[in-house]
């Protein structure tokens, strides 16, 4: 086994710790754990039998292997976009709702304080 | 406020850095009138000048979220201390405070549940050229998705009967771009069965300072606003 694939199988499994770890430290949501492990396992398994991708190659009708990743590299990131977009709206959304609250609340205990003063 | 001022209709406005228009907008409200005045997030000295004023209210925001956002935050202020009507107008000097009088006449008078006020069939002072194209297009555009017939959809000079209005909140919810929620509301308002009076307003230059909308970005935001919400399909 070429050195290259030792280190991607030992860098791919690292990696699937940490985010089982972040898991269960709950700093990372159940779909980012799902996520993160699907692309570590497929990196881990692929260092391991590296003749799966040859087959996978064959599959797709694909014959050079940097175009394969490369493809795949790019669909996961627009993936990885497509996410955190959704996610910046929702948060987007959740901010505006927390600070219109707040405003809200101080003018009512400030109308409240002048009431009690007059 | 409420011993010197009418205790069912307010005026709300939102401010962004406006120090130096503030002031001269205030002091030309008629008397009589309530201001809420929604600090958006302002670096200067906005709100401790609305507070001069004994007629007006101020709420901060303590970040800026953008002028749609500080629009609901003042219309959810005017629904909760009980008034039966809104009439919103910008803090720059652009609108006339002198036309509050005429808002209240129309909604007191009925007709419509939001009374708009109309740049093309008053006056529009010193507008740019791509600015008065663009608007009887736009306005085309909007009125053939609901039906209204406004000559003016963008213009912010606008009345609400709050008795409707509160029935219908979710209309103001999770605007896709809240900084251009005028098409937004349209839309939405005419899928709920909201009615829509015009009345003439003329409008003039800003006081001072610059806005903060670029012409050509804000055609294509509220294009993009248009075809988002007439997607939604489903009344929210």
């Amino acid at each position: 086994m070429k050195a290259i694939f030792i280190l991607l199988a030992l860098a791919a499994f690292f990696m699937a710790s940490l985010t089982f770890y972040w898991a269960r430290q709950r700093k990372i949501t159940i779909r980012t754990f799902f996520l993160w492990m699907f692309v570590w396992l497929s990196m881990l398994i692929f260092s391991l039998f590296p003749d799966l991708l040859t087959v996978l190659l064959k599959v797709v009708r694909m014959e050079i292997r940097a175009y394969f990743f490369f493809l795949s590299g790019i669909l996961f990131l627009f993936l990885l976009q497509f996410l955190r977009a959704l996610s910046d709206k929702r948060n987007e959304r959740a901010l505006h709702a927390l600070v219109q609250e707040v405003a809200l609340l101080k003018f009512k205990i400030e109308q409240l304080e002048e009431q009690k003063n007059a | 406020m409420a011993d010197i001022c009418k205790n069912d209709i307010v005026i709300t406005s939102e401010a962004l850095n406006e120090a130096e228009n503030i002031g001269l907008v205030f002091e030309r409200v008629p008397k009589g009138y309530g201001v809420i005045l929604v600090d958006d997030g302002s670096t200067d000295n906005t709100a401790s000048i609305g507070r001069v004023y004994p007629f007006v209210k101020v709420i901060s925001h303590a970040v800026n979220l953008g002028q749609g956002v500080a629009f609901v935050t003042g219309l959810k202020a005017a629904i909760d201390l009980g008034y039966r009507y809104m009439i919103h107008m910008d803090s720059d000097g652009q609108h006339k405070p002198e036309d509050i009088p005429r808002f209240e006449e129309a909604l007191r008078a009925g007709g419509g549940d939001i009374v708009v006020g109309s740049r093309i069939l008053g006056q529009m002072n010193k507008t740019t050229f791509l600015r008065r194209s663009f608007l009887p297009v736009l306005a085309r555009i909007i009125n053939g998705i609901t039906k209204y017939e406004m000559s003016d959809p963008m213009c912010g000079f606008r009345g609400y009967d709050l008795d409707v209005i509160r029935m219908n909140l979710g209309m103001f919810a999770n605007y896709h771009n809240p900084q251009y929620n005028a098409v937004e509301m349209f839309i939405r308002a005419s899928r709920r069965g909201i009615r829509v009076k015009e009345i003439p307003v003329s409008v003039d230059e800003r006081s001072s300072g610059s806005s903060y909308k670029g012409e050509l970005r804000y055609g294509w935001n509220v294009m993009v606003s248009i075809i988002k919400t007439y997607l939604e399909g489903v009344d929210k």
